[in-house]
């Protein structure tokens, strides 16, 4: 999977978990850019994540990662 | 020894001397042996070996979990994990909580007409065990998770998981983000120094002058909570939120004060509580490390569980997307306040207190979410208003205060509901204005030094809350500065409650 | 460099300034019990002190160091407080020799007629105790007394070493007398109860030389080490039974130190058996059955002071600064009694 296509698979999960679809992501976004995006809401999304991508991520990586790019470079990693 | 010691001052400073003299590579092994000699002093040969039987068996795992990612081991690291997380678990239920468990089987089996003698276990805990458990137990899944590297160094592990601030109330550190800090050997900056000592101070200020006063309210009030009705039990919660904030939070301000000395950068544990908006708020600004331990550890694994998520799609499938997510969430949050509340004692009072009863107001709070906002709207409130959220500071107050009385109470459950029971059945909020506040056990000139230390504790806290009040004093003058300094120095000093004339002030969370 | 040095000098300048005002707000704190005359004692010159007394609330009241002066041309200085404890003479005796090395010690045989252990309270420790010098006497005086009184302290007698402990708490009970000082004239109490009379009779005052000798083990203990002291250290003694009223009690422990110290040689002056010498008149001279009045006191120390003289040798100081300062000194007990008198 290329990068832009991990992008569109990520935009249409937040879309879907924040009830917005005119959402979209980028490499910097973080949990402080989407109002509803609390500590609850994330391991929501990340699941959702999970099961976008048929893969998993361990709690240690869900609750470390920074930002939505580093998010992409896990899916990318784990997806190979 | 306790933290506002002589010993205690005399011990930092003979550490503080041996670390700035020690070359930057030896200085983590000050801090070390200094640990060492404080756990040895503060209890018998027999709760060290305890202490040092659980930090064994977790260094073993992280060192065994590590080695299992490079080579096949006998047993898996998952396996490794369990055990030792389940080893940490069992120690500290076993030697903190065990009347949790005793107390039923007794009773279960008297009513079986067993008669077993005793009524419940008198266990003495290492000290910090509910602290260092839990920080093992972190440490432990970080290195499984591999979000850390398992520390193979014996000596380094003994200092981050013995290390003798944290021993005493806390905060829970993760290896992680203390890494770099705790063994850098960071030497002892003029800065650190002075703010550091700021820190300190601030702290004593808050356990040795406000703490004890505002304690004797508080007992007056709950050993005889029958003559004191209405609002004189209101008045109580209030004060003991106020006691335990005081109380805590000094401690924690003279430990981070401490740590801060000596270069080491620990997460904070308070955040202006009293400013929060709900009770969901509150938790992320009250003991901030007990709340993401309990976030991190227990509630994402079970959300994220197979368990959990069958729960999700069953919930979904039956009553929609909301609920899909809501009644995990629910769940998982249930779960997690009932441990808070387990972790705070293992008694019901505790579970109760400290735990469900936040746990059912947050739940509350956000499945109601939408009819207060239509509540607001109809009654033309602006939300964003100071008059509104001084209402809801006020008010989310008021309801914690309720739930930490039950912390308060050191005879049961019942006793506590029936403590309720007491505030409600009167309503007399005169008292607040006729001068019956003046005979809960304190003199008036006590009365009015607590007036004057919680109208300074205010205005400090309302500054911290914009912006951190020891970067405001640094940008005083000089002769402002220390002005200050020195009169919180020697207010402290003169109304602080040490000495024989008071009871040696102990800290609350010491029993942890 | 320059930044260090900067910061090393803000950091002492800061330490002295609080030091400054630590020294300050001990002061206003301090409780003096209105015994001052142990801190007084440490103004006195080296080595011009001829007589030390020690000893109890009847040395305070009957004994006027200043008329002695007066009346012989010698430097006599009294270490007194109310209820002295017995083991604390020793302690004052070491302390008086640091700085002074008197002709004589004058010993007041009413701390051995009372009770001791319990009876001691932590206030008549304190009075001695937080007005000594700190030094590793005045811990060794501490503990020792603490130990004769059987008081148990939480956290290892540590109130007692730095009183400041126990006096900061004390800022409730802050009053003026806190910060006015009050005039010690060499040891004597000259206060407004001290010019006032009970009428009393010759045969109510003394003690029961009759009583059955008693003297308690504790007592005996810190007796003893007392007199070794004085043994090892070759000090002249005299030990003074005060004029005042003993009960049985208390007079069968006097009884027992009498004939303990009769029988190993040391003089004993006995006030109750000069009251014709001292031409007593008991409607005036007593303020009470244990204290004499002003009036009594300037009897008592006028006769007392004589036999001192007669039977001791005590060294003249020629030193006209040190004259001048008794002189001063009575200049202001005169005035001081002068007002009292009118």
């Amino acid at each position: 999977m290329s990068r832009e296509e991990i992008y569109g698979e990520l935009n249409k999960v937040f879309q879907e978990i924040f009830d917005d679809d005119t959402l979209t992501v980028n490499d910097s976004t973080t949990s402080s850019d989407i109002e509803d995006w609390d500590s609850l809401e994330h391991i929501n999304l990340m699941m959702a994540i999970e099961e976008a991508f048929g893969i998993t991520f361990n709690i240690g990586e869900v609750t470390t990662m920074k930002n939505v790019g580093e998010m992409a470079d896990k899916i990318a990693e784990k997806i190979k | 020894m306790s933290l506002i010691s002589f010993e205690f001052l005399i011990f930092i400073c003979i550490t503080a001397a041996a670390y700035q003299v020690c070359t930057k590579k030896y200085r983590w092994i000050v801090l070390m042996f200094a640990s060492v000699i404080f756990v040895c002093c503060a209890q018998s040969i027999l709760l060290t070996l305890l202490m040092a039987l659980q930090i064994t068996v977790t260094y073993a795992a992280g060192v065994a979990i590590a080695r299992s990612r490079e080579r096949q081991l006998i047993v898996s690291g998952k396996t490794i994990m369990l055990l030792a997380v389940l080893f940490n678990i069992g120690a500290m239920i076993a030697l903190k909580d065990i009347n949790f468990f005793i107390r039923p089987l007794i009773l279960l089996l008297k009513s079986c007409g067993i008669a077993t003698g005793v009524h419940v276990v008198h266990a003495d805990a290492p000290m910090g065990i509910s602290y260092y458990s839990l920080i093992m137990i972190s440490y432990i899944l970080d290195v499984y998770w591999n979000v850390t590297n398992a520390q193979k160094n014996a000596g380094r592990m003994i200092l981050f998981s013995a290390f003798f601030p944290v021993l005493t109330s806390g905060p829970f550190i993760r290896y992680r983000d203390i890494e770099s800090s705790m063994y850098a050997g960071n030497r002892i900056t003029y800065l650190n120094l002075t703010q550091g000592l700021q820190r300190v101070l601030w702290g004593m200020f808050k356990s040795m002058v406000i703490s004890g006063r505002i304690g004797t309210i508080v007992d007056t009030v709950y050993a005889n909570p029958a003559s004191f009705l209405g609002f004189y039990q209101f008045i109580a919660y209030m004060a003991f939120v106020i006691q335990l904030y005081t109380n805590f939070s000094g401690c924690i301000d003279i430990i981070m004060g401490i740590c801060q000395i000596f270069g080491i950068e620990m997460p904070e544990n308070f955040n202006s509580p009293f400013f929060s908006t709900s009770i969901a708020e509150f938790w992320r600004r009250w003991h901030v490390t007990l709340g993401l331990w309990l976030k991190d550890y227990v509630l994402y694994p079970l959300l994220k569980s197979k368990a959990f998520r069958k729960i999700g799609k069953t919930a979904k499938a039956k009553y929609g997307k909301k609920w899909g997510k809501q009644a995990p969430l629910f769940t998982g949050l249930m779960i997690s306040w009932f441990l808070i509340g387990f972790w705070h004692g293992g008694s019901w009072n505790y579970i109760w207190g400290c735990g469900i009863y936040y746990g059912i107001l947050i739940i509350m709070g956000q499945l109601l979410e939408p009819q207060f906002v239509k509540i607001n709207s109809r009654l033309k409130i602006n939300r964003d208003s100071r008059g509104w959220k001084t209402f809801q500071r006020i008010r989310t107050f008021i309801i914690f205060s309720w739930g930490l009385s039950f912390f308060r109470s050191y005879d049961g459950l019942i006793a506590g509901i029936r403590r309720w029971g007491y505030a409600l059945s009167t309503f007399n909020p005169q008292i607040i204005f006729n001068g019956s506040l003046l005979k809960l056990g304190l003199e008036p000139t006590d009365v009015a030094l607590l007036v004057v230390s919680l109208v300074i504790l205010l205005v400090v806290d309302t500054l911290q809350f914009k912006k951190p009040v020891i970067e405001r004093l640094s940008e005083l003058s000089l002769p402002a500065r220390w002005t200050i300094l020195l009169a919180l120095l020697f207010f402290v000093i003169i109304f602080g409650q040490y000495g024989t004339a008071y009871n040696a002030a102990s800290f609350i969370y010491e029993k942890f | 460099m320059g930044e260090t040095k900067k910061k090393c000098i803000k950091i002492i300048a800061f330490c002295l300034i609080a030091l400054m005002i630590f020294t300050l707000v001990f002061r206003i704190l301090w409780i003096s019990y209105s015994s001052g005359s142990y801190r007084e004692f440490y103004k006195e010159k080296d080595n011009t002190a001829n007589v030390v007394l020690i000893g109890t609330s009847t040395i305070r009241r009957d004994w006027i160091s200043l008329e002695a002066w007066r009346e012989t041309g010698y430097n006599y200085f009294a270490m007194c407080s109310v209820a002295q404890p017995l083991p604390l003479i020793k302690y004052l005796m070491i302390e008086s020799e640091k700085t002074q090395s008197p002709d004589l010690y004058v010993i007041d045989l009413r701390s051995m007629s009372l009770p001791g252990g319990s009876y001691v309270k932590s206030g008549d420790i304190r009075r001695v105790t937080d007005n000594m010098k700190i030094s590793a006497n005045r811990k060794a005086a501490i503990d020792d007394s603490l130990k004769f009184a059987g008081i148990k302290t939480s956290n290892g007698n540590r109130d007692y070493y730095f009183s400041f402990m126990y006096y900061h708490s004390m800022w409730k009970n802050i009053s003026l007398s806190n910060i006015t000082r009050s005039s010690v004239y060499k040891g004597y109490c000259l206060d407004s109860v001290q010019t006032t009379s009970t009428a009393t009779t010759a045969s109510a005052m003394g003690w029961d030389h009759n009583a059955t000798p008693t003297m308690p083990a504790i007592n005996k203990k810190y007796f003893d080490e007392l007199l070794s002291y004085i043994n090892s250290h070759k000090l002249k003694v005299l030990f003074l039974i005060p004029p005042m009223q003993f009960s049985e009690e208390d007079s069968g422990r006097l009884a027992a130190t009498v004939d303990y110290l009769k029988a190993k040689g040391y003089n004993i002056y006995d006030a109750n058996d000069h009251y014709a010498e001292m031409n007593i008149d008991f409607s005036k001279d007593f303020r009470n059955v244990h204290h004499m009045s002003q009036w009594g006191a300037q009897k008592f120390t006028k006769v007392f002071a004589k036999y001192i003289t007669a039977h001791y040798n005590l060294t003249k100081h020629v030193n006209a600064s040190e004259t001048a300062q008794w002189n001063k000194a009575y200049a202001d007990y005169e005035s001081a009694l002068k007002s009292r008198l009118k």
